[in-house]
């Protein structure tokens, strides 16, 4: 009887509960690879063989078995399911908190040890004590859903047992009943055990467990390419070969359908639209019939990533590339259209227009910054192109062009010609400082203290500080040694307010917008007059949600320069922010008039007609017709505004 | 090292399109720290990483890190330093499983959308937890410019 339990993972309990798990062909296998052939089939079958010291051995090496399969289950038990409560086991010794792939997988693989002095009396002991291995099979995590391959039934454990385990006392001396297990019912429970902890095993994340060996053994014994039979385990050579046709053609067509050209992006073949339908989810073929999870996830888990050495490789392409600098930016500015609300061809920044009024100026700069002054921005910015034209290599043009797109609210080109400035003219700090303050805009901000740094750098006063030769990596000590800096600088020239502004713009790009509001405030204080002061103290307000305040600092900036698109942009953005969409249409309006060249400014509009649900509106503004709103809305007229300046 | 790290910059603005991803984790961030969404550390109690690619095919053009483990939560650009599950997909898929027009156990099953790592914690990650990218979010979760 002893005999039995040891192979039955003590199915019989002191208490007569039916062990759950271990009285199936599985187990019996476990002797066959153990203990070998003939008794062991004997002991299936329920014969109680002599105890001499030949099976005292196998009784034990049996034992280490039964102990390795339950470590083994309570660790597949413990991968998938860690938030389920577990069984009111009371084996508080066999704690089980990481899963560990190798040791499980050499558990198969390392030899039985065999204690030469064994006791029966204390194995027996042990057997009877063993816990109660109930089982939670409670399914497969709730991603997968409905559409998951279904819970093996209850797991093995609801087979029927194959003989009659007597309620009462467990003893030696017990006779046991003599059942016959037929050959069919033996496979069949090899099939639902293996399955069982193939399913348990194929939803553990890790390649290693994949590819397994001990996996692929299950999956051959699943099929029926290995077989159990007296003599131990022996292939079945034609289920061997279907098997392993089987699994390369799923390899196979696991490639193609990785291959397959169904993507998520607009150029959609018509062939994939009649097959995935409008939103790529598919009408026609249902993708669960002959869904297999292990193999389906064995290749999401196997599949590429970017590794580290590529990402270098790119990043080096993009540093030769940018050695090429005009050619790389006219490449690279040249885009296709992009699939936006309103389709605007995108415009290559450094080719400039070809009829251009001021082409035959004799010193179009000096002209540009008076325009600039007479509040003629547009103008401005062509008279800064043609004399571009003529000398391309003038520094202060391009910054100044880079100036009045930030201030226009078109960031991107900004950062285009600041950079052009920079290149030209290192020393030329003022661009570095715009270039600090669109990169923020831009949200990069590690890129933006890159800048700042470098504006200290080149600073006439401050290139004596302890400066960091390279640029800074990591942006926590990026900001950290910035601050320092810009905070020494502060020390030194108390009054320079752009360090107020640096330290400023520093703040805002960590997004501590009280900080920047502080900064900001004090660089007002010294300059109340100054318009791009006030609309960043505006900004830091209205980002920390200080709306009302911020309004005020908008208004303060537009009294001083009306024509100022990004602070109209701002104003527009805080009403959406108050979810006044209607009054900040009227104000993304105005912007608009006066850059209608801004393409978020155009979105913006049409998302408050959205928000509205003023269909009618959203048509006008798609076809950029702003005229239709002349009437509805008090739109500023540039040509007025800078005339009634004059 | 100056243009390398400005040109950076350039790449990532003009990669032919502008990546909807950046707009709708722009939205997040905002949501998150505008101390809406607390709740949801309680909730789902894990850190996502998101790497997009502008195609299929191509390369990582953005990673983002949302913590929903911290207290309170938050979300970032750049990659995370211990995520519990990353997911990797282009920009268009991204978009649309945010909108809720492409269901995410879809896009696994489809390929669209791998996952690595803990996907018992990966299944917590449902687009119902933001709000959709509308236009109307985009613009009420907009941000001041300096």
């Amino acid at each position: 009887m002893a005999m039995r339990k040891a192979f039955t993972g003590g199915a019989c309990a002191p208490g007569g509960q039916e062990q759950t798990m271990g009285n199936n062909a599985f187990t019996n296998m476990i002797d066959y690879m153990v203990s070998g052939g003939a008794s062991a089939s004997q002991k299936a079958e329920g014969f109680v063989p002599q105890m001499d010291s030949s099976n005292i051995a196998q009784m034990e090496a049996a034992y280490a078995d039964q102990q390795k399969m339950e470590a083994m289950t309570k660790q597949f038990d413990a991968m998938s399911m860690p938030q389920q409560v577990m069984p009111q086991a009371p084996a508080p010794q066999e704690h089980i908190s990481q899963p560990n792939i190798d040791q499980m997988n050499n558990l198969w693989n390392n030899p039985v040890e065999t204690n030469k002095h064994a006791d029966i009396e204390a194995i027996e002991h042990k057997f009877s004590n063993m816990p109660v291995h109930a089982q939670n099979f409670t399914g497969l995590p709730g991603m997968m859903g409905p559409m998951m391959y279904p819970p093996m039934g209850m797991g093995p454990q609801t087979m029927a047992p194959t003989t009659q385990q007597p309620t009462e006392e467990i003893k030696v001396e017990e006779v046991p009943e003599v059942v016959k297990v037929d050959d069919q019912m033996l496979k069949d429970d090899m099939k639902e055990s293996t399955a069982y902890l193939i399913n348990k095993l194929s939803q553990v994340p890790s390649e290693k467990m994949q590819n397994s060996q001990f996996l692929g053994f299950l999956k051959q014994m699943n099929s029926g390419a290995l077989e159990v039979d007296e003599n131990g385990l022996k292939e079945n050579p034609q289920k061997m070969k279907e098997f392993e046709d089987a699994a390369l053609k799923k390899a196979r067509m696991d490639a193609e359908w990785y291959k397959d050209p169904i993507d998520g992006n607009l150029e959609e073949t018509k062939e994939n639209q009649k097959f995935y339908g409008e939103e790529g989810i598919i009408k026609e073929k249902d993708p669960f019939t002959n869904f297999d999870p292990h193999e389906f996830f064995k290749d999401s888990w196997n599949a590429d990533e970017l590794k580290e050495d590529e990402l270098q490789k790119m990043m080096a392409n993009w540093k030769a590339q940018a050695m090429k600098s005009q050619d790389f930016y006219e490449e690279t500015l040249t885009q296709p259209p992009t699939e936006t609300v309103i389709q605007v061809p995108k415009v290559d920044h450094f080719k400039f227009e070809e009829d251009n009024p001021y082409s035959n100026v004799e010193d179009a700069y000096t002209l540009a910054c008076q325009l600039n002054e007479e509040l003629k921005v547009h103008d401005a910015i062509l008279a800064l192109k043609a004399h571009l034209t003529k000398e391309p290599e003038h520094a202060p043009s391009w910054r100044m062009l880079g100036q009045l797109y930030q201030e226009n609210d078109e960031d991107d080109k900004a950062i285009a010609y600041l950079l052009k400035a920079y290149e030209l003219d290192p020393y030329d700090c003022e661009s570095l400082l715009y270039l600090g303050v669109s990169c923020t805009n831009e949200l990069n901000p590690k890129v933006a203290m890159n800048h700042l740094l470098d504006w200290l750098r080149y600073h006439l006063d401050y290139s004596d500080l302890p400066i960091p030769q390279e640029h800074i990596e990591d942006q926590d000590l990026l900001r950290d040694e910035l601050r320092g800096l810009l905070n020494q600088a502060l020390a030194k020239n108390p009054n320079d307010v752009d360090v107020l502004i640096c330290l400023g713009v520093v703040e805002f790009g960590e997004r501590n917008y009280r900080g920047a509001a502080e900064y900001f405030g004090q660089a007002v204080e010294r300059e109340p007059n100054n318009y791009n002061y006030c609309n960043k103290l505006g900004a830091a307000l209205a980002n920390h949600l200080r709306t009302d305040d911020a309004l005020q600092m908008y208004d303060r900036a537009l009294a001083l320069r009306p024509n100022l698109v990004r602070t109209w942009a701002n104003v527009g953005v805080a009403y959406c922010n108050r979810d006044r969409f209607d009054e900040a249409a009227g104000k993304f309006m105005n912007a608009i008039a006066l850059n209608p060249d801004a393409e978020h400014l155009w979105k913006h509009l049409h998302a408050c007609f959205w928000a509205t649900k003023e269909f009618e509106k959203c048509e006008q503004v798609k076809k950029r017709n702003i005229e239709y709103f002349r009437g509805e809305y008090d739109i500023i007229n540039p040509e007025m505004l800078q005339r009634s300046e004059l | 090292m100056e243009s390398f790290t400005a040109s950076n910059n350039i790449a990532a603005n003009f990669t032919g399109e502008e990546l909807k991803s950046e707009e709708i984790f722009s939205m997040m961030t905002e949501y998150l720290a505008r101390g809406e969404g607390a709740d949801l550390s309680d909730k789902v109690g894990a850190i996502f990483q998101f790497d997009v690619r502008a195609k299929k095919g191509g390369p990582i053009v953005g990673s983002w890190e949302i913590d929903l483990k911290s207290s309170p939560p938050s979300c970032k650009k750049g990659k995370s330093s211990g995520p519990d599950a990353t997911f990797t997909m282009i920009d268009s898929d991204f978009e649309k499983v945010c909108m809720g027009t492409l269901n995410p156990q879809m896009a696994f099953m489809q390929g669209k959308m791998k996952i690595k790592g803990n996907l018992g914690k990966a299944t917590k990650f449902t687009p119902e937890l933001f709000p959709p990218p509308t236009e109307e979010n985009i613009a009420k979760y907009a941000k001041a410019k300096l």
